[in-house]
């Protein structure tokens, strides 16, 4: 499987997933997807910033200014309580088209 | 939910645009630091590690574009944008921007202005709560047909009958009042009402209370403009006695300010119950008589009962009192008479006064309308010519990527934003406007009460024009501007701009014309012979009813001042004759009148020797004789009219009964009518007001009939001489209006000369548009060719034949074009607002050639201003530009 552009929604439910195990910034959040993907998701500024301003307006995420490990500063960006049952919400769903998207296409590709 | 927080986020964050770009602008940074510290970490150089950083992040702009898109609404960013841009292309062309918007408050100012009129006249609501249930009744007039006011015995059967479908049913009438505060006394406008009149109205009281049927009738309610202007707005006001007509009264309420008249637009300054109408005149008779008619019914519609089941019920109410009372209930044709029922609100005026005034605001309406699309034509004419300036902004941009939308949307942005601020403008000249207006009332001869003030519905009716109009002017050159090649844009550029040029010629001749005739009526009016001698008379009217005077009282006044007042002749008349129309019906022994004939003339009560001292002269038979009972004039036309010009000396007309107080009367048409004798027949004259065409006009005599309102006509004596002398007869009688004659015909004239002022401001306007519009035109044409008259210039043109080059053709057609539409045009409209508005007949040559030299003179300016600019053309300026 090459690198895939993302779509969105994929991209929203990633971004979610890299800030369950705590609060980071864009390029953290952005290797973070890279790791859990194991690379094969790369997430350029172009999308990651629109998307996280779309989920901090749409009340998933909270952002803060703070200090990077290299004290840096950098704006973090962390879940909500809304924000973590949306995404729990929304891996439910995935699993689920996953899963039929799987059948549906068993028997295909193989060779 | 979420969605919903979305959005409200992105309008929060429409106003911080500012931090949120300096926030972006961090973020973004941050990132491309880290991200170099991270390639650095990993074994790159500096140099390297930045570059790898720089190519990952791709586009800043165009991330942060994306980012925007996601915080905001970018439409709502682009046309704040698009705004910018148009006021500082604007404020580089500041002679453009500064005429399009006096032009756009002009036309705009004038439509709000007329809008405000429109409203305070015939759209607001019925002053009272719930309005949409209210209600106002008329009965059919006797002699006329038409509906009119209701006699006070029909109102109470109508009230007893009616329980079922109406809640509260009430009655009002107006009197003309006498009220004295402290020393004064002045006439004033009252209103008789039923007890239950505030309870139907529903609007409570300031203070106080209304009236109770145990008042014994001296109680009064003054309006709240009487309260603040004569109590200082003080409570202690309530207890208060005032004297009306001579009677004493209470005051017991002070009414909300937004309570009128029921009769329309009247004003009222004290409300009286009827009791002290009985009080006033005990043996009257007017509240038994079904034949006195001076009631107007209101009342309120039970919850959930439609006009139309009202109306249902009402018909057959009208039915009833026709079979009970067959000889009142039959109009003079031989038909039932009838009840109409209105919705209040949708009867603002009474019948009889709406007819002038609707037919009068249309005429204005069309005259603006007129100059607002004058208007439109004109900027969208500057704005295409502007268009042509900017087809270089609008390629380059295209060039770049902007989408042909986006452009078209930059330029109808621009004039949506002219738009809105010469409305805004616009709005400020229609309230002076209007204030100027509002001055102009107190001349007239009725209390008229005119709220001319912004209601938030006009505010929005502004805001619509302003903006429909800056849509309108934008559109077409927006089109051209971003397509100038194509077809379309050719068309717009030639065709259409001489399409708008020519409508604005046609539009100024036509409104220049309308002015004209106006104007013209106005100067012929005071030239018209008024059938009777006008110099040195002065008239002097009085209300005896307001000093509290009973009839034998008022006759023994009358004869009084007849005989003592030292004056050549005196003569008396009620209602001055030339400001009020006063019909009353009429029974013309032996003429039976077709179905529904209007049997309703022009009629005046007069003394003996008031013909004559009029200067009028006698066609036929004699004047009135002193004592001589049952004896009546007529002029040429009634005699024309109803006896086909046979002699009229000697025939009998049956009398009507008194007049109520706003002029409308009807014939008392009781067993046994009374009947006078013509005695004499008179020349035709203005009588009536100085457009009539010979009216029929029929003189009853003050030794058969009495009036209280009474305009003594004096000759020979200064207007102040004259009201002492009236004043020492009894100075409890309070002296109304004294005017000379020539003051009298300018308030008749009053009508037609507000039309002159407000068509002629029109027409004069459009010249000046007009002049704006071909100047423009011309002068796009000048810029444009500029080269090619340079070369001319250079291989030897002479300055005469650069000037045909620019003036030549097309601008000399267009403005004939526009004379002979135009003047095709008004000479078909002319001659029917003459008629209903002044006098004379048809468009004259003068105000032909006026307008022609006017527009030729405009048509100088705009093609000689242009043609001056080409004649300093360079020719080595321009060949260079030219390269």
């Amino acid at each position: 499987m090459s690198r895939t552009d993302l779509m969105r929604g994929t991209l929203d439910l990633l971004i979610l997933r890299a800030l369950m195990t705590g609060s980071n910034h864009g390029l953290g959040i952005a290797r973070r997807v890279e790791q859990i993907t194991q690379g094969a998701f790369r997430v350029n500024p172009g999308s990651l910033f629109p998307a996280l301003h779309r989920l901090e307006q749409q009340g998933w995420l909270t952002a803060a200014w703070g200090r990077s490990e290299t004290n840096r500063k950098a704006k973090f960006y962390e879940l909500t309580p809304a924000g973590r049952g949306h995404t729990d919400e929304e891996a439910r769903n995935w699993k689920r088209v996953s899963v039929a998207i799987e059948l549906a296409l068993r028997d295909l590709g193989e060779a | 939910m979420s969605r919903l927080r979305d959005c409200t986020v992105r309008l929060v964050n429409l106003f911080r645009r500012e931090r949120l770009e300096h926030e972006l602008d961090a973020e973004l940074l941050a990132y491309l630091q880290l991200d170099i510290e991270e390639n650095i970490r990993r074994g790159m150089a500096p140099r390297e590690a930045r570059r790898a950083a720089l190519a990952r992040m791709g586009g800043v702009d165009a991330v942060k574009e994306e980012c925007r898109d996601v915080q905001r609404f970018r439409v709502a960013d682009d046309l704040w944008r698009d705004l910018r841009h148009g006021i500082r292309r604007y404020s580089r062309r500041p002679i453009l921007a500064v005429v399009a918007i006096l032009v756009l408050a002009f036309g705009i100012g004038a439509t709000v202005g007329i809008l405000a009129l429109v409203d305070s006249l015939l759209l607001r609501p019925f002053p009272a709560a719930e309005s949409s249930r209210m209600f106002v009744m008329f009965t059919s007039d006797y002699s006329s047909g038409r509906p009119g006011f209701n006699s006070y015995p029909d109102f109470l059967d109508i009230r007893e009958s009616t329980g079922e479908v109406f809640e509260h049913v009430t009655a009002a009438s107006r009197m003309p009042a006498g009220i004295r505060i402290g020393e004064e006394t002045r006439v004033m406008s009252a209103e008789i009402v039923e007890p239950n009149y505030f309870d139907t109205i529903g609007l409570g009281f300031v203070h106080g209370r209304g009236f109770e049927a145990v008042d014994d009738g001296a109680v009064a309610v003054v309006s709240n403009a009487l309260w603040r202007s004569e109590f200082g707005g003080d409570p202690s006001a309530l207890g208060r006695e005032i004297v009306i007509n001579g009677s004493p009264v209470t005051i017991v309420g002070v009414a909300p300010a937004e309570l009128t008249s029921a009769l329309g637009i009247l004003r009222v300054d004290v409300w009286l119950p009827m009791a002290f109408e009985q009080l006033l005149r005990p043996d009257d008779g007017r509240q038994e008589s079904r034949s006195r008619r001076g009631a107007a019914i209101v009342g309120r519609l039970r919850d959930g009962v439609s006009i139309d089941d009202a109306r249902a019920v009402v018909d057959i109410v009208a039915r009833c009192l026709h079979q009970s009372y067959p000889e009142e209930w039959t109009s003079l044709s031989g038909q039932p008479r009838d009840l109409t029922i209105r919705e209040a609100d949708q009867a603002r005026l009474p019948p009889m006064a709406s007819g002038p005034v609707v037919g009068a605001l249309a005429v204005l309406t069309g005259l603006v309308g007129i100059l607002l699309l004058v208007v439109c034509a004109n900027i969208s004419g500057l704005l295409l010519a502007d268009g042509s300036v900017r087809r270089r902004e609008m390629a380059m941009r295209q060039a770049l990527g902007a989408t042909r939308l986006r452009l078209i949307r930059q330029v109808v942005v621009e004039s949506l934003g002219l738009g809105l601020v010469g409305g805004a403008l616009g709005i400020a000249v229609a309230s002076v406007a209007m204030r100027f207006v509002t001055l102009l009332l107190p001349d007239l001869p009725i209390p008229v009460r005119l709220d001319l003030e912004f209601s938030s519905r006009l505010v929005v009716a502004a805001l619509l024009v302003s903006s429909g109009v800056g849509l309108a002017v934008g559109l077409l050159p927006a089109l051209y501007a971003t397509r100038p090649g194509s077809e379309v844009g050719r068309f717009l550029q030639t065709r259409f701009r001489n399409v708008l040029t020519a409508m604005q010629a046609t539009a100024a001749v036509f409104l220049l014309i309308v002015a004209g005739v106006f104007g013209r009526g106005i100067v012929s009016a005071y030239a018209v012979p008024l059938g009777y001698d006008s110099d040195e008379l002065v008239l002097v009217s009085v209300d005896l009813e307001a000093a509290g005077y009973t009839e034998n009282r008022g006759r023994a006044y009358l004869r009084q001042a007849m005989e003592q007042v030292p004056l050549a002749e005196v003569s008396l008349v009620p209602f001055l004759s030339l400001r009020a129309r006063s019909r009353w019906g009429v029974a013309v022994d032996g003429y039976q009148p077709r179905a529904g004939e209007d049997m309703e003339v022009n009629a005046n009560i007069v003394s003996p020797g008031y013909i004559r001292l009029m200067g009028v002269p006698f066609v036929r038979g004699r004047d009135l004789e002193p004592g001589e009972r049952n004896a009546v004039l007529v002029n040429q036309a009634f005699a024309q009219r109803f006896w086909s010009g046979q002699d009229a000396v000697g025939r009998r007309l049956g009398r009507p009964a008194l007049p109520s107080f706003i002029g409308q009367g009807d014939y008392e048409n009781s067993t046994d009518p009374q009947w006078s004798t013509v005695v004499g027949v008179v020349e035709d004259g203005h009588f009536v007001s100085l457009q009539e065409n010979a009216i029929p006009v029929v003189f009853w005599s003050t030794e058969d009939m009495y009036t209280p309102q009474v305009t003594f006509h004096i000759r020979g004596v200064t207007a102040d001489a004259a009201r002492r002398a009236i004043s020492q007869l009894d100075p409890g009688v309070p002296v109304g209006t004294v005017a000379t004659m020539a003051d009298t015909v300018g308030t008749a004239l009053l009508p037609a000369r507000v039309a002159a002022v407000v068509s002629g401001l029109v027409g004069g306007a459009g010249l000046v548009l007009a002049c704006i519009g071909l100047l423009g035109t011309l002068s796009y044409v000048v810029a444009r060719r500029a080269p090619e008259i340079g070369l001319r210039v250079a291989l030897g043109a002479r300055p005469l034949q650069v000037i045909r080059l620019v003036a030549g053709g097309t601008s000399v057609k267009l403005v004939t074009a526009g004379v002979i539409v135009g003047g095709g045009l008004a000479s078909g409209v002319a001659p029917v607002l003459q008629s209903r508005f002044a006098g004379g007949e048809g468009v004259d040559l003068v105000t032909l050639v006026g307008v022609v030299v006017c527009l030729t003179l405009v048509a100088f300016v705009g093609v000689g201003v242009p043609a001056a600019r080409a004649l300093r053309i360079h020719p080595a300026e321009v060949l260079r530009v030219e390269e």
